[in-house]
């Protein structure tokens, strides 16, 4: 992830973010080169407001229509997909679904967030996907940005069921799972080819970027439905006083769900336990965890 | 895969009810007590019978619950927005319905402490207040600490930039916020002092509703003794910071049933406003005359003077006011469930009306209803000085409310007769619409 100086105006902070090469020292407006169009020196960002334009390509607007210009500009090569999708154990055509690409600008993984409206959901957040200290790749929100949802843009209004993963490779592993299976009328779980009759056709996936976060504003869009909420099994921990902080992924559900309550018509949770985690498990065990672990089991055919 | 993912589902139970009950929100390492929960009410006979068994219930707290209700089933409506100040004198029992309608955190937006909505630009990100206030109901139900906190001006001019639904925040580091289509509506409750909120502090967004003013000594009393006599029981149980504890549960109960209720009149507000369009006697032919009416007589009788002495009187135009009038009519009308906009929800909104029109002005064209009075018997009939009565009859002169004229010297007397003051054909007939509506037949309600 390209480090940010703490000097920077904060309006500058989204663009240098995405590995924009912005100059904003000694000049009247931060310049770079335009990742739209790759002429040098012609996108201006203006240091107070962070309105930017390209004065070659006119593209332009504030940091998040430049995010979602990004967005809308970057791909992913079909070999890195098959890549990445073998090393997060979900299939490519899912990975594409959700919006996954490289960026335009530095090739870096991208992911979209979106906002909530009382109308639609809008792209207001790209997540970096990319390396952190210890070299493993960790998501990152825009810098500046608020904490958005992943694959609202999948949203159907008309699905009854509602899952809630902790972050959006547990929804992905779980929608591959989904999309393949369905019930049978004696109650057993067969695997399907037809995904209009899997378990997907009836539920959406959402995922939050973390199991503490939960916006009031996202509720209304969860009215009705029966929603379940499936966080990690994380294991109890000492703070810095030496104090026991409760399960992160269980504490989560507990106070998503306590929010669901009022507006959902049920709420189910993950129970990883009588004491909020399932010492049997490895600690952070997830959904896709779950759904992946001893995976040589030969697939029964599709009906 | 098919186990794994059998297995998961298996995984998945019911969120634990012992969870719900156990959530306490720390805040400064106090953990305060859970949320009221909100019990299915769609009935509002059911919601009002709750309200009689929990407290002494007055016809003025009737029109309150009424109009509240109507401004949270507003909130997202097309038009111009409904925004109420309650005010009443200590222990009117404001709070309790301000609490009851706040037990409702989806609907509704429960505010303490006023510092202005926009959050600053801290560590480059916006955490304003609107994100969560949107398509929601904003309940200040100390709306007098707002009159007294430093940031008093900056609330009100924010609040002034929502009722268009759109506000921004520029900050001096260059950045900037834009909200739009931003839908919220607002309840302060507080004592009199809140109608210090005047036409320039963004008074005049606002209708009004006092609870308890004018009722009779002996109706007072009776509100004590019950009010002492129900609290005995609870005075004697003391709290374990469970829910059911926490205060009488029958208000408990009637907090949990407003809060459900608002669940019920939120999701069903589109359908019901269609049935009430679609049935044909549903709004009656006089509905827009007697709203219209009751907009001119409040923006009439809302108007002040407007300082020096060149200045002329500015009068608020009173479509806004007609529409919100109307608007809250509908909104009760729903709220009641009623299937047409009756006499009795007319009556209710005459009485905001009134309310609203509360003032020097209203008592001075109460006073001088179908009689003729000079400024000292004016004085005395409406308990002001002659000076304060003089001042308001030059306002109401210049708006053409009231006309002066000669009374007839008294026979033996010399010189001229006194100038009396009548009120004009149009205030008159203003003034009567009112009356008529008030005197419709009453669903007093008492315990």
């Amino acid at each position: 992830m390209p480090k940010i100086d703490k000097e920077v105006p904060s309006v500058l902070r989204p663009f240098l973010f995405h590995g924009l090469d912005l100059r904003w020292e000694d000049v009247p407006e931060a310049v770079a080169t335009c990742c739209f169009c790759d002429r040098e020196s012609k996108l201006f960002v203006n240091k107070q407001t962070g309105q930017w334009n390209c004065r070659v390509c006119g593209v332009h607007g504030n940091a998040i229509t430049f995010i979602r210009s990004l967005f809308e500009y970057s791909s992913i090569d079909h070999i890195v997909l098959e890549e990445v999708a073998l090393e997060r154990k979900v299939s490519p055509e899912v990975l594409q679904r959700w919006g996954f690409c490289q960026s335009a600008i530095d090739h870096e993984f991208l992911l979209p967030g979106f906002s909530l409206t009382s109308t639609e959901p809008r792209l207001d957040n790209l997540y970096r996907w990319t390396k952190a200290k210890g070299g493993k790749r960790r998501l990152y929100g825009t810098a500046t940005m608020d904490a958005t949802l992943f694959g609202m843009h999948l949203w159907d209004p008309a699905k009854p069921d509602v899952y809630i993963c902790e972050g959006p490779w547990d929804a992905m592993a779980l929608e591959d799972a989904l999309s393949k299976h369905k019930w049978m009328e004696d109650g057993e779980l067969h695997r399907t080819i037809d995904p209009e009759k899997s378990l997907l056709a009836s539920c959406n996936i959402i995922a939050v970027p973390g199991c503490e976060t939960f916006r009031d504003e996202w509720l209304p869009w969860l009215r009705g439905k029966n929603v379940s909420l499936l966080y990690d099994n994380d294991y109890p921990r000492k703070n810095r006083n030496n104090a026991t902080v409760p399960p992160a992924g269980t504490y989560g559900m507990k106070k998503t769900g306590a929010k669901l309550h009022h507006a959902a018509n049920s709420v189910k949770v993950l129970w990883w336990g009588d004491e909020g985690y399932d010492p049997q498990l490895p600690d952070g065990t997830d959904t896709r965890d779950m759904l992946t672990k001893h995976d040589t089991e030969p697939a029964a055919p599709a009906e | 895969m098919t186990q794994n993912l059998l297995h998961l589902l298996n995984r998945l139970v019911p969120y634990p009810q012992e969870w719900l009950e156990n959530t306490k929100h720390k805040q400064n390492g106090h953990p305060t007590p859970p949320p009221i929960a909100a019990l299915e009410c769609n009935s509002w006979e059911d919601l009002v019978s709750t309200w009689k068994d929990a407290m002494y219930w007055t016809d003025a707290l009737d029109i309150t619950l009424s109009s509240m209700m109507a401004v949270v089933a507003s909130t997202k409506l097309q038009g111009d927005q409904v925004w109420l100040r309650i005010i009443g004198r200590a222990g009117t029992a404001k709070t309790t319905l301000c609490e009851a309608f706040s037990a409702n955190t989806e609907y509704t937006f429960s505010m303490s402490v006023q510092r202005g909505f926009h959050s600053g630009d801290s560590r480059g990100g916006d955490n304003s207040l609107f994100s969560r206030m949107a398509d929601k109901t904003v309940i200040i139900n100390e709306g007098d600490t707002l009159l007294t906190s430093p940031t008093c001006g900056q609330t009100l001019s924010e609040m002034r930039d929502l009722w268009s639904g759109q506000t921004r925040a520029v900050y001096r580091n260059g950045v900037s916020y834009e909200y739009h289509g931003l839908k919220t509506t607002f309840i302060i409750a507080g004592t009199s002092t809140l109608r210090r909120l005047n036409r320039s502090a963004a008074g005049d967004r606002f209708l009004d509703c006092i609870i308890s003013d004018g009722d009779c000594v002996t109706k007072e009393r009776q509100l004590v003794t019950d009010v002492l006599a129900n609290s005995l029981s609870s005075m004697m149980t003391e709290s374990n910071g469970e829910l059911a504890s926490r205060e009488d549960p029958r208000l408990m109960l009637a907090k949990q049933k407003t809060a459900g209720y608002i669940n019920y009149i939120r999701h069903n507000v589109s359908v019901l406003m269609q049935r009430l369009a679609a049935n044909p006697a549903g709004i009656p032919p006089t509905f827009v005359k007697n709203c219209e009416a009751m907009g001119l007589l409040v923006a009439n009788m809302r108007t002040r003077p407007t300082g020096g002495d060149e200045d002329k009187t500015e009068k608020e135009l009173h479509i806004r006011l007609s529409k919100q009038l109307a608007k809250a009519a509908l909104c009760t009308t729903l709220v009641m469930g009623k299937a047409t906009v009756d006499s009795e929800v007319m009556r209710r909104m005459a009485h905001v009306a009134e309310d609203t029109s509360y003032g020097n002005s209203f008592e001075v064209v109460k006073a001088l209803f179908g009689k003729a009075m000079d400024v000292r018997s004016l004085a005395v009939a409406i308990r002001k000085s002659e000076e304060i009565t003089r001042k308001t009859l030059a306002t109401l002169l210049e708006l053409d409310i009231v006309r002066t004229d000669q009374s007839q010297a008294a026979s033996g007397a010399q010189g001229r007769g006194k100038t009396v003051y009548r009120l004009s054909v149009q205030a008159q007939t203003l003034l009567t619409h009112l009356r008529r509506l008030l005197k419709e037949p009453t669903a007093a309600t008492s315990k």
